[in-house]
């Protein structure tokens, strides 16, 4: 279970997020949605300790991510880029992960089996493709087998089947009881996988609710979206 | 403490450039000294450990994003420094004290060592392995030989305590920085 309360954050003099309040709850993908720009990926970051808000708390299952002591074990998450060095191996990642945490050696070849990468366990990160890439990052997500995931745009780069292969493992992993939070800009995504859905554009949270509570009286998730965040012209 | 200090020096272990830079380093070393140079081979090894500092510390911020991982990993973060830190001087020290020994001496390890810590402190500081890598070599070669050549009244600071601060300050720093 992920707590979001009232969090701000301004870095300079921009207002980067402004009172952000959500849940997402085990058992249940949680889609975390707005336009390029919108506090998204902030909001995650100051989930996991990466950035400081100036307001608010941002708690897993009732504690602060840099306060865990295993941290992969708790919350796994996939953000930009796959982590790894260029020059390093996936399994060579993997393997310095999973020993950041106490986490058994077998466990990076289960993930790398899980995420379909165990062929190419040996090649350097460098030399993945984008979808190879994404795929390493959720392995390096899953070695703790954590009962909460955080996801970053997480079918962004991946072809048709890397994104119904994520999809599917999403939905899965909330059935198994799991609190899924993923982020995308992505509305077409976002319909097809998430329960619960919240809307975020220029840093404060504009809906927030179950799907069919957020799509409401119109035609689409789209229309819905669009109409919660009019008038602001193109931010793409 | 432990399992992160592990965790650092399997990083270490596995990336191919430390390898590459260690061997050079004792390669140059064992090739000059029956040279003969005027200030001794240890010279010549110390550039090797300063490079080698930097890349330690330096390969978290190229491309990829590994420092994000390391930081998801170990959110703690002056813990993580301190672990680094060790492992550091656990993974790279040997190198160190080999140069010394292949350079004939072994009282030279010492220096070494605080060299390789203050190039990881310089790394970590400025985020940027070509740069840090420039910035060290200008203190070491250029800075310091000129400073103590046209100004002999002024007093540097002994080499631990400098290396300690600039430690200091790049662990203040790493715990700061946005990434």
């Amino acid at each position: 279970m992920i707590t979001i309360e009232g969090v701000s954050r301004v870095r300079g003099r921009a207002r980067i997020l402004h009172e952000v309040s959500f849940e997402a709850r085990a058992g249940r993908v949680t889609g975390f949605l707005g336009p390029n720009g919108a506090g998204k990926t902030s909001t995650l970051r100051v989930l996991l300790g990466l950035d400081r808000a100036q307001g608010g708390r941002a708690l897993i299952d009732g504690r602060r991510y840099v306060d865990l002591d295993r941290p992969l074990t708790v919350a796994g998450a996939l953000l930009d880029g796959s982590g790894a060095h260029r020059a390093r191996t996936a399994r060579a990642h993997l393997r310095w992960m999973a020993a950041s945490n106490g986490l058994p050696k077998r466990r990076v070849d289960e993930v790398l089996e899980l995420v379909g990468l165990a062929g190419e366990a040996g090649k350097r990160a460098g030399r993945y493709s984008l979808g190879m890439s994404r795929r390493l990052g959720l392995a390096a997500a899953l070695l703790g087998d954590p009962p909460v995931l955080i996801l970053d745009e997480p079918v962004n780069g991946l072809d048709p089947a890397g994104i119904r292969w994520m999809r599917a493992f999403l939905r899965d992993s909330a059935a198994e009881g799991r609190t899924v939070l993923l982020s995308s800009h992505l509305m077409g995504e976002l319909a097809e996988t998430a329960d619960d859905v919240v809307i975020i554009d220029h840093g404060v949270v504009k809906a927030d609710g179950t799907l069919a509570e957020v799509v409401g009286s119109h035609a689409t998730l789209e229309d819905a979206f669009l109409a919660r965040t009019a008038g602001e012209g193109a931010s793409w | 403490m432990i399992t992160a200090t592990r965790a650092e020096v399997i990083k270490l272990a596995t990336l191919p450039s430390l390898k590459v830079t260690a061997a050079l380093t004792w390669a140059v070393t064992i090739l000059l000294r029956p040279a003969g140079p005027e200030r001794g081979a240890v010279p010549y090894a110390q550039i090797g450990v300063l490079v080698l500092g930097v890349l330690a510390a330096g390969h978290e911020y190229q491309g990829g994003g590994q420092i994000r991982a390391a930081l998801l990993a170990v959110p703690r973060r002056p813990l993580l420094a301190v672990a680094k830190a060790v492992a550091l001087l656990a993974a790279a020290g040997p190198v160190a004290l080999v140069a010394a020994l292949l350079a004939g001496e072994p009282g030279a390890t010492g220096g070494l060592l605080l060299d390789l810590l203050l190039a990881a402190s310089v790394a970590t500081i400025m985020r940027n392995p070509v740069g840090a890598t420039a910035a060290v070599l200008t203190a070491y070669e250029i800075v310091l030989p000129l400073v103590r050549a046209r100004l002999p009244e002024v007093a540097l600071p002994p080499a631990p305590v400098a290396v300690a601060a600039v430690a200091v300050i790049a662990t203040v720093i790493f715990s700061r920085q946005t990434v």
